[in-house]
Order: structure tokens, then sequence, then C-alpha cells
């Protein structure tokens, strides 16, 4: 189920919210009713594959409980290797297999057939997230819980399908002993429909761009050439689009969490802004960085090591699987390590030190991360390098794009909320507004607000129940 | 930080209300048929059901119609020229169109005209004569004018192939692009802003062509050109067309109507397949069976559901005061709905056929060695132009 759709909105979030607050006598049941609830939640779109779901609850939690009860260290080692194998062995199985099959048949020129497995969605976050229980037992920072508690943490509906990704230890305590309040409920419920918006009314409205623009330049396995403006308008409306669609969902996540008393931690932090390809992998995805840093990155040293070698294999891995882990296909993997050159460039060169000039610092992180956005959006290494050709006038194509016009004059208003809205513009109109103290434009503000907010809300659902363009993007994840 | 919090508090209690108290309105609006159809879907697996429901869910909603205008209205607010991601874009007039970003490919048109050929033969072996007619498309490259860039459906080209593809075969075709728009009905008067037919003073007009040809080419000895036995109605900003109902009204504008209604006082035996598979039987005069009159009593709607009700699998139209007249069978799309009612008189009986229909009862091939029709009309839009609409004599 998405939360952009009409089902969410009108018929599973209210039974929910209210099933919920039925039972604020009891935090058991409040809990087994936000499982079950996430369970359906995560049934509706694939019935079948909510039993992987069960089974990986299943075996996490056990697997929490024995390590927990095992005094020796050795066998706690041996059911938290074995428990990881299994989270990671369910995800290869479903989301690697079939890649690693094709590749061992085109370089081996073997004949072995791939099954092919419909990807269970949400598959890569639900998976980080049962690892990272069994870690932090096993670490002993939190300690195992029951298997409805567990399955809840795993199971979450808010940020199960498009994270954010919860660390365990981040969120354990708050299973058991959270507290709901009005304003926790308000804040959550305003943040819940800024998200709708953003992916609604701006996330989708790039979307369509994006995709009609890289679709123009595949035709079945041609790869053909569009003008330069044009390609650059696909390219930045995909960047456009990957951040108000991701951060939207992540937005929408953090507001429903609210709604049930729970406080998840932020997953971006206006990444179009950063001076450095370093300084917007840490406003980007920031649940994803952190959890590798945490869990990756730090147990194998991180930067604190005497021989550098080290650093830079160090970084290598995490690049490699932050690549890996959007995807099973060669685009992700160079997506990855491309992050990794650069990063490294960027601190070898000592890029944030040595650059002063501000504006040049945007430019640069904005035209790789742009460029970068293209290798992620393309089916193949090659529709990419053909793509980027396009855009730098280098497949024999032309630089005007009266199509691209079109595009522009038809959503100029969004593109330009869009660049508005990549800044913390609003944040900082808000809070001088908030803070200013002349009463009257205070009290005008603390009208207008909800005014606006449910003007969004009815503008999104009309744009909802028209059918207009709600594609959903987490199908690789 | 109390007006902090005041402001999301107000909103708060506005969403839960209005979301909420929507929510129960809906969906106690569409429990029985969301039970329905989760219920009649059967041996099917449970995501077949839940993409039923959930398809229901989104099509079952509560003031639909002030949601999409909600929707319209701020499209127009924006100024745009398309709506829906380019699902229809307005040309300088106004007019509503198909867009396409890829132009299609024409090599389906032979088999095609083959298929028609093959009816045409056969129905020949049958004693009747067949006739294809292509209505214009609302897109006239010399007339249109678009906003730059805009990426119209042009579908002239699989037109222009698949007549030329009937005229090699020794098809007789009319192509109404020859004589619509002409020097007495403009392009206004031609098509709606709002729906992609022809307006009911084209389709007349189009009717009085078939005729003229029927009469030259196969003798037929008809005439329709006697207008008395028509009554011309005016409805000023009444009609809403399908394109308008997809897309609210605040975008795309209201369209003006003319009904034209034969007046003559011929007795109908009328029966039809609806869409809904149920067989209807009427019997009484125009009014009471191919015309249906009361769709023009409403202020604001699809005033082409006049002509015969509206899209129908099959109808059978006897004419019980002109048993002597020839028989016809249409093979049409909804474009002949105003034709056939304004052929009616001139025939015995019109039976026809919704080319894109799938039900298994209707076999064209059947129903055309089965009866005895002087007349196969086979009428199909260029949109239509696809393999569901020749769906015979493969």
């Amino acid at each position: 189920m998405l939360f952009s759709s009409i089902p969410f909105i009108f018929y599973f979030l209210p039974t929910i919210f209210i099933i919920y607050y039925l039972v604020s006598f009891s935090r058991m049941l409040q809990n087994i009713a936000l499982l079950l609830g996430s369970l359906l939640f995560y049934a509706w779109g694939e019935p079948v594959y909510v039993l992987l779901m069960v089974f990986s609850i299943m075996v996490n939690s056990s697997g929490g409980l024995l390590i927990q009860k095992i005094e020796s260290k050795r066998n706690r080692k041996k059911i938290l290797i074995s428990v990881i194998f299994i989270n990671l062995m369910i995800l290869f199985l479903f989301k690697y297999l079939g890649f690693v099959i094709e590749n061992i048949n085109m370089t081996l020129g073997t004949g072995i057939s791939v099954i092919e497995l419909p990807l269970p969605i949400g598959i890569s976050f639900f998976t980080f997230q049962a690892t990272s229980y069994v870690v932090d037992i096993y670490r002993g920072i939190t300690k195992a819980e029951n298997p409805f508690y567990a399955g809840l943490y795993i199971s979450f509906f808010p940020q199960l399908i498009a994270g954010p990704i919860v660390k365990y230890h981040s969120i354990a305590e708050q299973i058991r002993s959270r507290k709901s309040s009005i304003d926790k409920v308000s804040v959550g419920i305003s943040r819940f429909t800024v998200g709708l918006g953003k992916k609604v009314l701006l996330a989708n409205t790039f979307a369509f761009m994006a995709d009609t623009i890289f679709n123009q330049s595949v035709i079945g396995i041609e790869k053909v050439a569009v003008p330069v403006m044009l390609a650059w308008l696909g390219s930045i409306a995909y960047t456009l689009q990957i951040y108000f669609d991701f951060s939207a969902y992540s937005d929408m996540a953090i507001g429903l969490a609210l709604c049930f008393g729970f406080r998840l931690e932020e997953n971006f932090n206006y990444p179009y802004i950063a001076t450095s390809v370093s300084d917007f992998w840490k406003r980007w995805h920031i649940s994803l960085t952190s959890f590798f840093r945490e869990y990756v990155y730090f147990p194998l040293g991180g930067s604190r090591v005497k021989n550098q070698d080290y650093m830079v294999r160090n970084m290598f891995i995490v690049w490699l699987l932050t690549g890996i882990w959007h995807g099973a296909n060669w685009t992700f993997i160079f997506w990855g390590l491309y992050y990794f050159f650069i990063q490294l460039g960027e601190r070898f060169f000592e890029f944030e030190e040595n650059v002063k000039n501000k504006f040049l610092k945007h430019i640069y992180t904005l035209f790789l991360v742009n460029l970068g956005w293209v290798f992620f959006r393309s089916d193949s290494l090659y529709q990419a390098g053909r793509y980027i050709m396009n855009m730098f006038a280098l497949n024999n194509n032309g630089v005007y794009s009266d199509l691209a016009v079109c595009m522009i004059r038809e959503n100029w208003i969004f593109l330009i909320l869009g660049f508005v809205f990549s800044t913390p513009i609003a944040i900082k109109m808000n809070d001088i507004l908030y803070k200013n103290r002349d009463q009257s434009i205070n009290k005008l503000y603390t009208l207008a607000y909800p005014i606006c907010m449910f003007l969004l809300l009815i503008i999104s659902v009309s744009y909802l129940v028209s059918g207009s363009y709600n594609p959903f993007i987490y199908f690789n994840f | 930080m109390g007006k902090y919090f005041l402001k999301k508090r107000i909103f708060a209690l506005i969403f839960i209300i209005s979301v909420f108290g929507y929510a129960a309105v809906n969906a106690y609006n569409a429990h029985e048929k969301l039970i329905n159809s989760w219920n009649d879907i059967e041996n099917e697996s449970i995501t077949d059901k839940v993409v039923a429901v959930e398809a229901d869910i989104n099509e079952e909603i509560y003031g639909k119609d002030n949601f999409i205008e909600t929707f319209s209205y701020m499209n127009k607010l924006m100024g745009k020229h398309e709506i829906n991601e380019f699902e229809f874009i307005k040309d300088k007039k106004g007019y509503l169109l198909y867009s396409s970003f890829f132009r299609e490919n024409t090599e389906e048109e032979f088999e095609y005209a083959l298929r028609i050929k093959n009816l045409k033969y056969k129905a020949s072996e049958y004693g009747a004569e067949t006739i294809f007619i292509m209505p214009p498309d609302k897109y006239i490259p010399s007339v249109t004018e678009v906003y730059e860039g805009m990426p119209i459906n042009n579908v002239n080209h699989k037109t222009d192939e698949l007549l030329m593809w009937l005229y090699r075969f020794g098809v007789n075709t009319i192509d109404y692009r020859e004589y619509l728009p002409n020097a007495n009905i403009s392009y206004d008067e031609t098509f709606y802003k709002t729906d992609h037919h022809w307006t009911i003073l084209a389709s007349f007009e189009a009717s009085k062509i078939l005729i003229d040809e029927l009469n030259k080419k196969f003798g037929a000895e008809l005439n329709i050109a006697d207008e008395s036995i028509y009554d011309f109605k005016q409805f000023s900003e009444s009609m809403i067309g399908s394109i308008s109902r997809r897309v609210g009204i605040n975008f795309s504008g209201v369209d003006d109507f003319t009904a034209i209604i034969p007046n003559c006082d011929n007795e109908y035996n009328y029966s039809f397949i609806n869409l809904t598979n149920e067989i209807i039987v009427k019997e009484g005069a125009t009014k009471e069976t191919i015309i249906k009159e009361d769709v023009l009593d409403d202020e604001l709607n699809d005033k082409y559901d006049t002509y015969l009700g509206g899209m129908h699998y099959y109808d059978s139209i006897t004419n019980l005061s002109n048993k002597e007249g020839p028989t016809a069978l249409f093979i049409r799309d909804s474009y002949a709905s105003p034709m056939i009612t304004f052929l009616a008189p001139l025939f015995s009986k019109i039976d026809a056929v919704w080319c894109l229909e799938d039900i298994e009862e209707l076999d064209i091939e059947v129903i055309v060695e089965n009866n005895v029709y002087d007349y196969i009309i086979i009428q199909v839009y260029p949109y239509n132009i696809k393999d569901e609409a020749f769906n015979y004599y493969k």
C-alpha cells in the first residue's frame, strides 16, 4: 500500500489510528494493533510475501532471544553470524540471484536458467532493520524483545517500504515506553500532509518529466539522440524527483510514526545545498549512511586506522555495498563506486578546506550529483553513457528542444517550487514568522497555516482522485 | 512555543474531522460495491482480489466530481495547456486533443485492411455491399494551432495507410476528411471542444454523404435530403463531453449542443445488449426507442447519449413503418450512434455491433453469415485503428 493512495488515506490510516487510540489503556495491545496493521499494510501489495516478513520476524526474534540467553561469547557469535547469514541469503535470493546468474551466463557462456522472483517491496529496508536488531542485542546495547515487539520493530508500517532505516537501539526504548501527546499527533499529521503534498504535487510532476525524457532516449534496445536541452531537463527533473519522492516518503513516515508516539530520525537535510559530495552524503538518506557507518565502516576500522590504505579499503567496501543495496544492476554498483572515487578525491585534495568559493562548491556538488543520478536512473551503463553524451552534445544531437520548452512552460510553477523547497527557505520563513514580535503577523500566520495546509491536503487528494501520474520508485530497494 | 503547536493543533483537528469524517461517509457509500467486488472474483488469487478492490476504492470515491473539478481548477489557475501529464492538450482555440510522445507505427494497417477485404468478399457472397467510412480526426494539421512543443497525437498517417490499402483491395471507402469541415460546416461546428466525437451536425452531414455514396455506388435510391423530418434544437453551454468528464469543466469549459431529432411517425422495435450484458427491448415511436430525449433535459451533461441512449455492445433496430427499406449492418464505434439514428427511418432494419466488443456471444463473422443485409458499413474513428477493432476474418 502506498501512503499517497486513496486506500491508505481514507481506509487504512483512519482505521489504524482509531483502533490504536481505542486500546490506549494497554501498550501491549497498541503494539499488537500496530503489528497486525503493519502486516496488513504489507500484505495489501503482495499478500504472499507477508509470509517472508513473518519468517524474517521469527528468525530474528528467536535469534535475538538466543543471543541474549546464551552466555558463551563464541556461541553467541555463531548465532549472530547464522541469523545475519539467513537475512543476507533472503536478500540475495530475492534481489541478487537473478542478476548474479545473468552475469555468470554472460561471462561464461553458460545457460543456467534464471528464476524470476518478484522482488518483495522494501526487502532491503526490513532486512537491514532485522540485522540491526540482532547486532544491537549481540553488542549488549539493547535487550531482546518478545516476538510481537521485535515484529513491530521490523515491520512498522510507516518506514517499512521506503525507510528511514531505523537502528534498533534508537527505537528499542520507544517500543516499550513512549508517550503519545496531542502535540506529537499534531506535528505528525502536519508532517504527513507536507510529505503527501511533496510527493503528489512535486515529485510526481518531476517523475513524469524525467520518465518521458529518459524514455525518449531509448526506443527498444536502441539508444537514440535527444537534444541537449531535453537531456539536461530530464536529468534535472530526475534530480528533483528522487529528492522530493524520497524525502516526501520520509516526511510521511516520520509524521505517521509521530502520530503513534514514535520519534524516528531525520533522513534528509536539504542535500542539494551541500558544498561538497561528502557533505551531500551527510545530508542524503542519512539513515542508510549512518547504518553503514555503524555496522560496516566502524567495525572495519573506519578512518582511524594507522595505515591509510585500510581507510581507502573501508570506504571502498561501504560504497560498493551502498551501490549494491540500491539495486541489482551494474548502474547502481557504478553509482556507488562513482561516489567512492569522488569522496576519496575530496579527502586527498582536502576539497572542503582548499576551495573557498561557496558558489563554486555548490555548482561542483550539484553537477556531480546530477550526473550521478543519470547512472542511477538509467537501465544500463550503456544508456547512461549515451545519455550523458546527449547532455554534452556528443551524440550528434541538436541543442534546442521545443519539447523541453513546452515542459518548462507547462510546469514552471512546479520547477520553481522544486528549486525553492530544495533549500531550507520554508524553515527559515517559518522561524522568521514564528519569532516575529509583531503580534498581528504572528496571529495571521497561526491562522493562515491550517488553512494553507488544508488546501494542500485537498489539492493533493484531488490529484490522486484524478488519477494523475503516481509512480512508486522503490521497487528496486 | 505555544503558537508553534497551536497552528499545528488547529490543522490536526481539521485533518482528523475532515479526513476521518469523509472516510466514514466514503466507506459507507462504497461498502456494498467493495464487498461485492471481493466476493465476485471467484477462483482468483488474493492478489487479484486486492487489485480489484483497490480499483473499486479508487473509482467509488464519494463526491469524485468535486475532486476532479478542484484538480481541473488548479490546472486552469496555473495557465496550463495540458492536463494530467499530457493526457490531453489544449490547442490555441481551446479544443482538447490527444497527445503522444511517440509516433505510432503503421505496420498493422495492411493486416486490418486485409480483414476488411475478406469481410467484403464474404458479405458479397450473401448479397451485401460493404463500405468503410472514416470520420475525421479533430486534429487537422492545416487548421489546428497548438502551443510550441506540444506532443500532439497525429494519427493521420495511420488513417492514410489504412485507406490506401483498402483502396488497393477494392473496398469502397469514404474518407470524411475530404468532406468535413467544409464551406457549410465550419471546424467549430464539426467538433466539440470537450469531446472526442464529431458534432451531431457533422454526423448528420456525414449521413447525407453516406446516403449519396450508397445511391451512387450501389443504386440504393435513399433520400435523407428532406430536413423537415428532423427537428433542430439548440442548447447553449450545456454539453460536457467525454474528455471534459475526465479532466473537469473548469479546465475544459463546456460546449454548445445542437440536437437533431427525427420527427417522423415511425414505429420501431429496438433491442440492444448494454455494457452490463443485459438485453433490453423497446417498441414504439422514435422518442420512445432510438432517441432518449430526457438526456436533453439536464442543464449540463453528455448529450451525445441522446442517440441510442449511449454505447451498447449490440443494437438491432427494426423499422416497423418501413418494411420495404433496405437492411444494414454497422460494425462501428460510438461515432456512428447519431448516424444510425438518422438513417433508421430510411432502412427497414439496422443492426450494429460495437467493433471493440469482446463478448463471446457476438461473433461478427457469424452475424454477417447468418443475416441478410443489403449493406455492411464499417466505421472506425482514427484513434480506434487497432487490432481489437478488426476482430474478424483474420
